[in-house]
């Protein structure tokens, strides 16, 4: 049985869409068959992200209202065929999420893939419930700063309460924080929130930081997740955070804005290049 | 939106236009011969568009409304849609028999989607995330870069005209093809999409 992971934040535009790319990407890349679901219904993203706007038939609202199987809707990647997406609707069918839709849809998602990312849209209100209902795990997307800490804070509350797992009485929600747009610079001179900061702000476990990287926009632009760039240092965070999901342990290179990385400065390690910074 | 199943408001393109918001035909009309019979001679004679709420159901049963109109007098003229910019001219008010085609005066943006019951006629573009589902043909005067569906029940000589061509994808009567395998010739240029048999052809359209 596949794993369910939701992608979410509460604050929009800090990342979501651009983790859910990488990761998803991450994770085929690492072997394993992956589903990526877009859940922003009306303002889908994930299509252009990884490429796929020309080649989309049929979208998460025709497989919920029963016009399409799951596997006949879902586009597969070209750069690696164990990824697979369901796009999201461009078009607002709000009534179409209802749970035991998704519950059907997710199920059968389990049966065939091992892991199944969840793409949330921002806020807190019926679609971002509904892309996290489900979830196993959480990946809580927030940027160092102090607005998007507390959205994610609040997040992490409705994952204890308003989840199927908390309200079966089953095992609470895992999540997992990821910091994005990350700039050491900033951190060490105090205008970004630091690492430890948003970690003393909300105690769940740190399992990447993504540094604000021209590559990203490139990638969006290209239609290729910047995972798959591998000189690109956001592109090796997000390689990182899913080895240190699937339970490597990998040090953390946080980013000496230009330059090099601090580990590179303390260990000498040239492991993650910059030439995109 | 208005609680009222159905009022008279001067939009944006100047005609005094017939706003239906319920999908109960019976409340719809009972309310405008309450309309009319208030103010009988502003209604006569008057020339009016008909806007139809984008959230109501297929089977909503517009001829019998402006069939009422008719009757009252009033010259039902254009037929419009969603926020009043899908504009389309009745061919005559009194005698229409076949389904007008629509004309959309401006563009379409993404995740604006218009369902036409005969063949539509795009001014403006299409754009990425948009879609066009006509029973009939689709015009577009300017950029495709949407989705284009025409036929959709199963008219075979229905077609596709564009300007210029990018869509994300095409259909004629169930028959599609998505935007990565289009006809390379035709990207970016004027065209023609048609049936031929079991496939979708291309045509260029040169001037
Ligand atoms: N690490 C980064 N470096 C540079 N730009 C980034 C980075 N991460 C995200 N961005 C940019 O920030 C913007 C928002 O990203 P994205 O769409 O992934 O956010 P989101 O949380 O999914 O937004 P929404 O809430 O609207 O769904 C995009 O323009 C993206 O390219
Ligand atoms: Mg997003």
């Amino acid at each position: 049985m596949g794993r369910i992971i939701v992608v979410t934040s509460g604050k929009g535009g800090v990342g979501k869409s651009t983790t859910s790319a990488s990761f998803a990407l991450g994770l085929a890349l690492r072997g394993y068959k992956t589903l990526l679901i877009d859940f922003d219904i009306g303002l889908r993203n994930l299509d252009l992200l990884l490429g796929h706007e020309k080649r989309i038939v049929y979208d998460i609202v025709n497989v919920m209202r029963e016009e399409v199987a799951l596997q006949d809707a879902v586009v597969k990647d070209l750069r690696c065929s164990r990824l697979a997406l369901l796009p999201g609707s461009q078009f607002e069918d709000k009534e179409v999420l209802e749970r035991r839709g998704i519950a059907k849809l997710l199920s059968e998602a389990r049966k065939k893939y091992q892991y199944v990312v969840c793409d949330s849209p921002a806020g807190i209100e019926k679609g971002a419930d509904m892309a996290m209902y489900f979830a196993d795990d959480a990946l809580l997307v927030a940027t160092p700063e102090r607005p998007s800490v507390r959205d994610a804070d609040r997040m992490i509350g409705l994952l204890t309460n308003r989840t199927y797992r908390a309200e079966k009485g089953l095992e609470d929600i895992a999540p997992y924080l990821v910091i994005n747009r990350y700039r050491h610079s900033l951190a060490k001179r105090g205008i970004a929130l630091t690492p430890k900061q948003i970690l003393d702000n909300l105690s769940i476990p740190l399992i990447g930081i993504i540094p604000d990287s021209e590559s990203v926009t490139r990638a969006a632009n290209i239609g290729e997740p910047v995972v798959y760039d591998h000189k690109s240092a956001a592109g090796n965070a997000y390689a990182d955070t899913v080895a240190r999901y699937l339970g490597d342990s990998v040090a953390y290179t946080l980013l000496h804005e230009g330059k090099r990385s601090i580990r590179s400065r303390l260990f000498g390690n040239k492991r993650v290049h910059l030439n995109d910074e | 939106m208005s609680p009222l199943p159905v009022d008279l408001k001067i939009l944006d393109y100047r005609l005094p236009t017939v706003r239906i918001f319920s999908p109960d035909e019976d409340a719809v009309i009972d309310r405008l011969a309450m309309m009319i019979e208030q103010r009988p001679a502003l209604f006569k004679g008057m020339d009016v568009a008909m806007n139809y709420a984008e959230d109501l159901p297929n089977e909503f049963d517009q001829q019998v409304i402006e069939e009422f109109l008719v009757a009252h007098g009033v010259n039902v003229v254009a037929r419009t849609t969603g926020e009043g910019n899908v504009l389309a001219f009745t061919a005559s008010a009194k005698s229409q028999k076949s389904v007008p085609d629509e004309v959309i005066s401006k563009s379409l943006r993404s995740g604006q989607r218009i369902y036409s019951k005969g063949s539509v006629v795009i001014l403006g573009s299409v754009s990425s995330g948009a879609e066009v589902l006509a029973e009939g043909s689709i015009h577009v005067y300017g950029e495709l870069h949407g989705r284009a569906l025409a036929g959709v029940q199963g008219d075979r000589n229905a077609a596709i005209f564009t300007q210029s061509m990018d869509a994300e994808l095409v259909s004629v009567a169930g028959v599609y093809r998505t935007g990565d395998q289009l006809d390379e010739g035709s990207k970016g240029n004027a065209c023609s999409v048609m049936l031929d048999g079991d496939s979708l052809s291309f045509q260029s359209i040169t001037q």
